[in-house]
């Protein structure tokens, strides 16, 4: 593993963490589902996992950038976790639609999962840690980019969901937005 | 409100993380962090379904 090539591959992974969240925004405002606190929570974890690749795309790779996905994923694990346990009862129609016969907190365990693994993999290639970053070319400064901008509009459209307080259990409407009557 | 604060405080440690030094950046980070298992602790009071 070069560390071009490390470099590269953790350019791909904050596309798929922009990914992911652009998923959840089609979900959102194409098919009208509120995300609840814990899946807000969840997409939390997404951003935060970014975190180390971006380090690692400015700074060069560093087992501590893969430490900081790590301790993310775990965190975000452990909220999707809480949420497939609390429909996991037989008869319990889960939230919000499912995917390929998941649903979202599900999936978002087994990207939070995969990414541990891929994090683990990549801390232990030793080769990567020998040479000088390159400077960062267009693709990892889209990346870049693209994830820092995900991250915001999800503070504007949280904002617009909870309103100025604590967000509501089960969401129902925009609180900043609602009108009632 | 909690989330919206969440995600600017990692969208800060992502800022940090290219424009300045990683120190800054793990710190936003580990505010971050606590700051979420806090938000996660408030709304995860209901009582699991389940018996072990």
């Amino acid at each position: 593993m070069t560390t071009r090539m490390a470099i590269k591959l953790n350019a791909l992974a904050l596309y798929a963490i922009a990914a992911v969240l652009l998923a959840a925004f089609y979900y959102q405002f194409a098919l009208g589902e509120l995300p609840c606190p814990l899946c807000l929570l969840q997409r939390v974890a997404f951003t935060a996992l970014a975190v180390g690749p971006v380090l690692t795309l400015r700074h060069g790779p560093r087992p501590g950038h893969y430490g900081l996905a790590i301790i993310a994923a775990l965190v975000g694990a452990g909220i999707a976790s809480r949420q497939i346990l609390l429909h996991i009862t037989p008869g319990d129609p889960g939230f919000g639609s499912a995917l390929l016969g998941y649903h979202f907190y599900t999936w978002a365990f087994l990207c939070f999962v995969a990414a541990i693994a891929a994090s683990a993999v990549m801390l232990s290639l030793q080769s990567q840690y020998e040479d000088n970053a390159p400077s960062p070319g267009a693709f990892e400064i889209a990346a870049v980019g693209l994830v820092i901008a995900v991250t915001l509009i999800n503070a504007a459209v949280a904002l617009a969901e909870c309103g100025f307080s604590w967000c509501p259990d089960t969401p129902m409407h925009y609180e900043l937005l609602y009108r009632p009557g | 409100m909690e989330s919206s604060i969440a995600f600017l405080v990692f969208a800060a440690s992502l800022w940090a993380a290219w424009c300045r030094g990683p120190q800054l950046a793990m710190l936003l980070f580990t505010l971050g962090i606590v700051l979420t298992v806090a938000v996660y602790l408030h709304h995860a009071s209901e009582a699991l379904p389940l018996s072990f």
